[in-house]
């Protein structure tokens, strides 16, 4: 279990983390939201005792995390998947960590095997894709057989294969007991690991609830409707207190009514559809919701420029 | 917030020591340049000293007889300790700085929170690995010199003890170099930046020498490292022990403000 109490970090003006407090339990996958510089990376810093609090503290099992010996069979993780000296072979980089830990090193043809590089373990890594250096990663993290686990965007360069692999692998630590805290800004796909979430925004937790109470709190779903006369359509669900947006496609977009009303709006009118469909709430919805006024910085909404 | 409490293993001091110094050992074996390193200084030392020790017997008819009273044959042949202070200054300082840069050091660092121990095992480790460097390059640029000055008399035994003792002390003084560069890596965590500071660590002395009084230049540590691998006494320069004492006196400052500063600095 991770405990974080009341945990800040200012550089110089700036309060990167604003004095947050909450718990990552074990038994479940907890997922970690943010805007970029929302402040996620120097919890998990300060989590590993790598940043130093301007206040606050945290505990790894109860206990602060330099009162563990061996932390790598407390703690395993993943922040940086490039922070590797690229002139080590992946084994060697495997066999310091397991020397530091007194972990024994057949775990590191263990560690190897199970996150498929066997073929290349005695390769340089400075010779790996971002998915390869991903997988070592977790394979480093896994080394001490923790009972928590912490990733920074690991689903980063991960292929399909590598995503299904991790999520389930996460998936099974959770549900043998362990702590599993990941953060991405894949949200589809965070929304099908994780049982909990965390949001964070201008260093404070904005929303610390489970996935399906953040997904029906904050995200209502969409119907998708399509008719040869979209304008009228729009004109009558706008009236009966629907928002639109008109699709690349043509179709319509409509939040605040679900899907039987806008076929009973556009049967009265007399419009026939060509689509009614429902889509349900998405976390990138809920995700936006929440953020809406704790995000730094946003992309320009205008068109791109003319090329010079 | 209620906090549960479990109880760590504890582990000794002399364990965990071991365990973090058998780790930074295999990041120091595991990377080929490293090997390349010590044996590039095996082999230049010896091109350096014969270089010199050539210059100087080419040169030899031409010396005057109070010249040749104050010729120093082991400093003309262990001139090429210079080769073995940069590569280890630069080796010392990469073996930090370079995990800074890749950011490794926070893997280190969460694997190993004992951060002075990480930096001081570094240190330990880049010491023992010049000293033994060290020993071979100055013997190999020993018996270069003695190739070389043989004709003119002057030849260089190693089972001389001044010979013997120079050779030791000049191997010492790298090893103490390695550590100012494991130091001046720590705090500056830039590969470059740590190098040209050992650079200037090692000649900057010489820049500014024209405005030091004659009694200080001896303790520029260029000159300290020449004047423990010197057989003739001046007053110009220190006693090798006591040049070899400054030098290390240098490098545990510096290891000392390495350490506060790891341990300080966020990762």
């Amino acid at each position: 279990m991770i405990e974080v109490e009341n945990l800040s970090k200012r550089y110089g003006k700036t309060r990167a983390v604003d004095h947050v407090t909450f718990d990552v339990r074990p038994g479940r996958v907890t997922g970690f939201l943010g805007p970029n510089g929302s402040g996620k990376s120097t919890t998990m810093r300060m989590i590993l005792h790598l940043d130093h609090p301007t206040t606050g503290a945290v505990r790894l099992n109860g206990q602060p995390y330099t009162s563990h010996p061996e932390p790598m069979r407390i703690i395993g993780s993943l922040l940086e998947a490039h922070a590797v000296e690229g002139a080590r072979t992946a084994e060697n980089h495997l066999r310091w960590l397991a020397h530091s830990n007194g972990i024994n090193p057949a775990r590191v043809r263990e560690m190897i095997d199970l996150v498929g590089l066997s073929d290349v373990a005695k390769n340089k890594v400075k010779t790996f894709s971002l998915g390869m250096h991903q997988r070592l990663g977790i394979a480093a993290a896994l080394l001490g057989s923790p009972r928590i686990l912490m990733f920074d965007e690991p689903l980063n360069g991960l292929d399909a294969e590598g995503i299904a692999w991790l999520r389930n692998t996460l998936r099974s630590l959770a549900s043998n007991g362990c702590t599993v805290f990941i953060s991405s800004h894949m949200l589809t796909e965070l929304a099908q690991t994780a049982d909990h979430l965390l949001v964070i925004g201008r260093g404070r937790i904005l929303a610390d609830a489970p996935t399906s109470k953040i997904l029906s709190d904050h995200a209502s779903g969409v119907v998708v409707v399509r008719s040869e006369r979209p304008t009228e359509l729009a004109d009558h669900l706008t009236r009966a207190g629907a928002r639109i947006s008109r699709t690349d496609t043509g179709a319509l977009t409509v939040t605040g009514l679900d899907g039987t009303t806008v076929g009973a709006i556009a049967s009265a009118a007399g419009i026939a559809l060509g689509e009614l469909t429902r889509r349900p709430a998405s976390l990138e919805e809920a995700f936006l919701a929440i953020t809406g006024d704790a995000t730094d910085y946003r992309s320009n909404p205008g068109r791109p420029g003319r090329p010079r | 917030m209620t906090w549960a409490h479990a109880t760590p293993k504890r582990l000794s001091g002399r364990v965990a020591a071991g365990r973090i110094v058998r780790a930074e050992l295999t990041k120091l074996t595991t990377m080929r340049s490293n090997w390349i390193a010590g044996l590039f200084a095996i082999a230049a030392s010896g091109g350096v000293a014969a270089l010199n020790t050539a210059g100087d017997a080419s040169n030899w008819h031409s010396v005057t007889a109070a010249e040749r009273v104050g010729f120093d044959p082991i400093r003309s042949a262990l001139f090429s300790v210079i080769v073995g202070a940069l590569t280890f200054g630069s080796l010392g300082s990469r073996s930090i700085s370079a995990e800074y840069s890749t950011g490794m050091i926070r893997v280190s660092l969460a694997a190993m929170h004992h951060r002075s121990a990480v930096v001081l095992s570094k240190a330990a480790l880049i010491a023992a690995y010049a000293f033994a460097i060290g020993i071979v390059s100055n013997v190999a640029a020993l018996g270069v010199g003695n190739a070389m000055l043989d004709a003119k008399g002057l030849d260089l035994p190693l089972d001389n003890w001044e010979n013997l003792v120079a050779v030791i002390l000049g191997a010492l003084a790298v090893s103490a170099l390695g550590v100012v560069g494991v130091s001046l890596g720590t705090l500056l965590r830039r590969p470059n930046g740590a190098d040209i500071a050992f650079g200037l660590f090692l000649f900057g002395g010489q820049l500014f020498a024209p405005a030091l009084p004659d009694t200080l230049q001896k303790y520029v540590p260029i000159n300290a490292l020449l004047a423990t691998v010197s057989a003739k006494r001046t007053p110009e320069a220190l006693h090798p022990v006591l040049a070899l004492a400054v030098i290390t006196t240098y490098a545990l400052v510096l290891l000392v403000a390495a350490t506060q500063s790891i341990v300080r600095r966020d990762a």
